[in-house]
């Protein structure tokens, strides 16, 4: 999806002149694109996401730039997360912080590279937008939404290959929980790459259990009435995601339900606090029952208790 | 523009207004901003291009006061050009106020708001580099504390500046010798800090910072060379104006008890 949002990103810059990106040198191999055609809105900031932060919320707000910033993992936001509060949301400027490599994507190379937190700090960041895609096709469409979107974003990208979600087209919205996939026994939802284990695990228990699963591609701010809309239908809500257990994707859907009173069950599936394991993602996603299977056979067990 | 003749008096009266303000609502950090009010009176009086009618005008030059703890100071001086009423410095640090301790950009005049240090100078060199790419003619100015030299995101921005060739950034260090725990040499010295800024590549100069045929003789010289940022070292005495609080530690907190306020002004009120 990284790929997809690039190329997307170039396109947009083709017809917007406001589109800047600042990178904080990262992105061999697919940043040159940009790089070579527009010179005059790229910078590489260096190994300094402070500054970079910083830098591209001055660019912003001198010449009314829509300035992206690109790093990976926490470096582009835990890394300068004062940059991020006081200079971008604080001012509200037109800076959307890309990062690569959401949850343990970058499984190998350890916890200094898991992004596994950043959903429940930026999402405590005023006028923050969130965006999480979970496949290339709507890794695109946010490279759109989130040049129409005034103010600060955060866009959290896994690296490459991952499968497309539907067959269809399919636009989306702010907040807008979109169906993959209907059932009427479980609802899944799932923000990110890991969706694509949602799908299978969907197919595994087909017959058995009536599996529906929902994405979030846009984070934050949800919308409401949409997600009580669909929730209040299931009698089981499941949510999945390459995140700590506190703040992410699971607090959301909990506290919606609880502020409107659902009474459906919610399973939680997540990264134990402190996660620091070392393995491909696939390995790490089995240590941690977030398979496929393990998925279909923990709702399973859920169901028949 | 204002007078060379005038300007002692501007530097008065905002000192006298910023005392009002810290008095009236006790809040701290006077001797912070008496370290820069010549500073702050040359650059709008003299040097920026920017005025109240120019507030919102795209090629106007930018000015970010990084050392946003020096706020009394700042918004007395905005009140003394009229970038806002002086019935507003009243109110200073009340509920309601616009005006608060620390700077904010909501406030008539602010570029950028701040009071967490190290965060004006690379919102700085990020205007600078716009002003640049988009071939314009503005030039951005930001004012540091020399405490605040000791964050690292100055060094990665005047790493970048340089890099970048910013002639349009001039960047003022306010160098009062004191930070909020003590002596700046005590604690970290950093008695070379003008090697320390020609090594990352800007052209510097020292200056008096409470002479202003110093300082207008210095800033009228910037960029001191072409292809460089501009840094300026103004040497400064913490708490200046006021005989008991200059060079003290104590004036980086304390807010004046009524016979220190009538002291203060008295000799405020005499130069």
């Amino acid at each position: 999806m990284r790929t997809a949002f690039l190329k997307r990103l170039v396109n947009l810059a083709r017809r917007d002149k406001r589109i800047c990106l600042v990178v904080g040198d990262l992105g061999f191999s697919v940043v040159e694109p940009f790089m070579n055609e527009f010179p005059d809105r790229f910078l590489n900031a260096g190994v300094a996401e402070q500054s970079m932060t910083s830098i591209a919320t001055g660019w912003s707000l001198a010449e009314n730039k829509t300035v992206f910033t690109y790093s990976l993992a926490n470096f582009p936001t835990l890394r300068c997360l004062e940059q991020i509060r006081n200079d971008c949301c604080g001012h509200n400027a037109n800076v959307k912080i890309i990062s690569l490599g959401s949850g343990i994507t970058y499984g190998q190379s350890g916890y200094s590279h898991f992004a596994v937190e950043d959903l429940a700090v930026m999402g405590a960041m005023p006028n923050m937008t969130i965006f999480t895609p979970g496949d290339p096709y709507e890794a695109e469409k946010i490279a759109d939404l989130a040049l129409q979107t005034p103010g600060p974003a955060y866009i959290r990208l896994a690296k490459n290959g991952e499968r497309r979600l539907s067959d269809k087209k399919y636009s989306f919205g702010i907040g807008e929980l979109i169906e993959y996939k209907s059932g009427k026994d479980v609802c899944l939802i799932g923000i990110g790459s890991i969706l694509s284990e949602c799908m299978e695990a969907s197919r595994l228990i087909e017959g058995d259990i009536s599996l529906a699963v929902f994405g979030l591609p846009v984070f934050k701010p949800v919308n409401e009435n949409l997600a009580v809309e669909v929730i209040r239908k299931f009698p089981y809500i499941a949510t999945v995601e390459e995140h700590s257990s506190y703040g992410g994707l699971a607090s959301v859907v909990g506290e919606i339900m609880s502020r409107n009173r659902l009474n459906s069950k919610l399973l939680k599936f997540a990264l134990p606090e402190g996660f620091d394991k070392i393995g491909s993602q696939p390995e790490l996603r089995s240590s941690c029952g977030l398979t496929a299977g393990q998925i279909a056979e923990t709702i399973k067990r859920a169901i028949d208790a | 523009m204002i007078k060379f003749n005038n300007l002692v008096k501007y530097a008065q009266s905002v000192r006298i207004k910023a005392l009002n303000c810290v008095y009236k609502s006790k809040a701290s950090h006077i001797g912070s901003g008496f370290s820069c009010v010549e500073l702050l009176v040359y650059l709008y009086s003299r040097w920026l291009n920017v005025s109240p009618s120019l507030a919102r005008d795209p090629n106007r030059d930018r000015f970010i006061l990084s050392k946003g703890h020096a706020a009394a100071v700042y918004y007395a001086m905005l009140a003394e050009f009229s970038f806002f009423p002086n019935e507003w410095l009243d109110r200073y640090c009340e509920i309601g106020s616009l005006l608060g301790g620390h700077v904010q950009h909501n406030v008539p005049g602010v570029e950028i708001s701040t009071g967490s240090l190290g965060h004006g100078l690379p919102i700085a060199v990020g205007m600078a580099i716009a002003a640049k790419r988009a071939q314009k003619k503005y030039r951005i100015a930001v004012l540091l504390s020399d405490g605040e030299m000791e964050c690292g995101s100055n060094w990665e921005a005047l790493n970048m500046a340089s890099a970048q060739k910013l002639d349009n950034l001039t960047v003022i260090v306010d160098r009062n010798g004191l930070q909020a725990m003590g002596f700046t040499e005590d604690i970290l010295p950093m008695d070379n800090l003008e090697q320390r800024v020609a090594a990352f590549g800007c052209a510097y100069k020292l200056i008096d910072g409470h002479n202003f045929q110093d300082i207008e003789s210095v800033f009228k010289r910037t960029p001191f060379t072409m292809g460089k940022p501009s840094v300026i070292i103004a040497k400064t005495i913490k708490g200046r104006g006021v005989s008991f609080m200059e060079n003290k530690l104590e004036w980086h907190y304390r807010s004046p008890d009524t016979v220190q306020y009538e002291a203060a002004m008295k000799e405020l009120k005499n130069i």
